[in-house]
């Protein structure tokens, strides 16, 4: 009875959310996705839209803070992804698995706006007066990332700007409004930014401090989805590895 | 008893969808209430963070005001007074800003007065003035959206008063510009003040022409709303005490309007 009940607050709260269509009830996987997969899910929603064994499902993207609030809140999606693996684990206390077999990684990358036109060389630069710098704010995860970055090289950056949004600010940097700046590598790859190859640190370096974000993925024990299948295949059938890859993922352990 | 009769009378179904939207206006509102930290607020109020964008609020949406005070009170006399169908279509212009989604307006704003917009980018090389990500690109975002407020309750005000004053001044001799500062200007007072503390509580409220056009930079262009929406993604306790504190000064803007300048 409170299962059904939290399926259908779950399924409520992905219409709320989403543009999604509803009419298709309580069928659908309802997988809650941090932004940073937008575009990625697009692209696997048009495969699936081809594979008549497989339903597209619900995506609810957004923040992973606030997709994780959700869940504590009472939303009980079937698969959750979230840009931050150490936030997952509390849920665990409310009836989900972590799955570990699929490591999903996204790191920063220097951007700069076309034409590079404050000749930005290194991710030292960002460190300068003189380019018009934007970062993610501190509060977010990529901008958490970014200040691992800046303590591990003992530099302090001068933003410009620290936005909310990691999206917001690869756009910006997109537009040229800003000359640049440090985002996700799936957002430099989705608006084609031009990015500087600089590897901030040697690959010795733990992943954080370089600028490598792992990626948590938790299943509801209890999700009718599952049905038998184990919880890393069903999870291998939504997030196709081969998309995650081509949108500007890295897959494996760190 | 007079009132008592009134309710008596009222239509029940009427009565019913009344009450309904009362429920929808202050339902929110005590959501709010209810989660935030009283005991704390104090605290979290004054966290350096938040005394920081209380300040950038502060600078911000104090000259926005002033901005709306200098451009608009001639804009709303020159729609009050002078009749042509280019100020009918400005009077429309005027309201755009208050139906325009404010992340709309904060796109505008970039591709006109952004660096490579096609007025931002002649301002940048001729003059070396860059707006966005800067404390006066956040005013000109919050004189953007506030500007209709101050506008359309001062042009009201001096149509509904008529030119007879201003008429009586010329009998007297007077040029129509000291006419405007000491006849017009002192009888309108009353809406002048009224379109500044909207146009002011406008601006303080102001988040997403601000964020997409000025950036967001602690100290320099984030204000309490801004300030709000980053605090929902780490510490949502604080984001709830701003929100009673923009939410008192919206009260306080209101009773303030209804107690001085409204009633009767």
């Amino acid at each position: 009875m409170t299962k059904t009940r939290a399926r259908w607050l779950t399924a409520l709260l992905a219409c709320s959310l989403t543009v999604a269509a509803c009419s298709s009830g309580n069928q659908r996987v309802v997988i809650f996705a941090a932004s940073s997969l937008a575009p990625t899910t697009t692209r696997i929603d048009a495969l699936l839209n081809d594979d008549p064994s497989t339903d597209n499902p619900d995506w609810v993207l957004a923040g992973s803070s606030r997709l994780i609030a959700q869940v504590r809140d009472g939303a009980r999606p079937d698969i959750i992804v979230a840009a931050d693996a150490v936030k997952l684990e509390p849920l665990v206390g409310l009836g989900y698995l972590i799955v570990d077999e699929l490591q999903i990684k996204n790191h920063l990358v220097l951007v700069v706006a076309p034409g590079n036109p404050a000749k930005v060389t290194k991710i030292q630069d960002l460190s300068s007066q003189a380019p018009l710098v934007g970062l993610c704010a501190a509060e977010v995860p990529c901008g958490a990332a970014a200040q691992l970055v800046s303590e591990e090289l003992g530099i302090t950056f001068r933003p410009d700007t620290a936005e909310p949004n990691v999206r917001a600010l690869a756009h910006k940097l997109a537009s040229g409004e800003l000359d640049a700046g440090l985002v996700y590598a799936t957002d430099a790859h989705s608006l084609g930014l031009h990015k500087i190859d600089d590897p901030f640190l040697p690959a010795q370096v733990d992943c954080p401090a370089r600028g490598v974000v792992e990626y948590g993925i938790a299943v509801l024990a209890a999700s009718p989805a599952l049905d038998g299948t184990k919880p890393s295949s069903l999870v291998e059938r939504y997030l196709k590895i081969d998309v995650l890859r081509d949108t500007g993922f890295t897959i494996g352990l760190c | 008893m007079k009132q008592n009769k009134r309710v008596l009378g009222f239509p029940f179904a009427l009565l019913l969808s009344a009450w309904l939207a009362i429920a929808m206006l202050i339902i929110p509102i005590v959501g709010l209430l209810q989660r935030a930290p009283w005991s704390s607020l104090g605290s979290r109020l004054l966290a350096d963070s938040v005394v920081e964008a209380m300040r950038v609020s502060l600078v911000v949406s104090l000259s926005a005001m002033s901005l709306c005070f200098v451009m608009g009170l001639p804009l709303a006399y020159l729609l009050a007074r002078v009749d042509s169908w280019i100020l009918r279509l400005v009077r429309v212009m005027v309201l755009l800003p208050m139906v325009l989604p404010p992340v709309v307006a904060g796109t505008a704003l970039l591709f006109a007065l952004g660096r490579r917009g096609f007025v931002g980018q002649w301002l940048d090389s001729w003059f070396g003035i860059s707006l966005p990500f800067t404390t006066a690109g956040t005013v000109l975002a919050a004189t953007f959206v506030s500007l209709p407020f101050f506008v359309t309750t001062v042009e009201s005000a001096l149509t509904s008063q008529g030119e007879s004053l201003e008429e009586a001044a010329a009998v007297s001799a007077a040029s129509p510009l000291v006419a405007f500062f000491t006849v017009t200007v002192p009888a309108t007072r009353a809406a002048i003040g009224a379109g500044l503390a909207l146009a002011w509580a406008r601006a303080l409220g102001e988040f997403g022409a601000t964020i997409t056009f000025a950036g967001s930079l602690g100290g320099t262009t984030r204000t309490l709303p801004l300030q709000t929406f980053l605090a929902l993604e780490s510490d949502p306790q604080a984001a709830i005490a701003i929100s009673v504190l923009l939410l008192t000064v919206s009260l306080a803007v209101l009773l303030t309007l209804r107690g001085r300048w409204l009633s009767r």
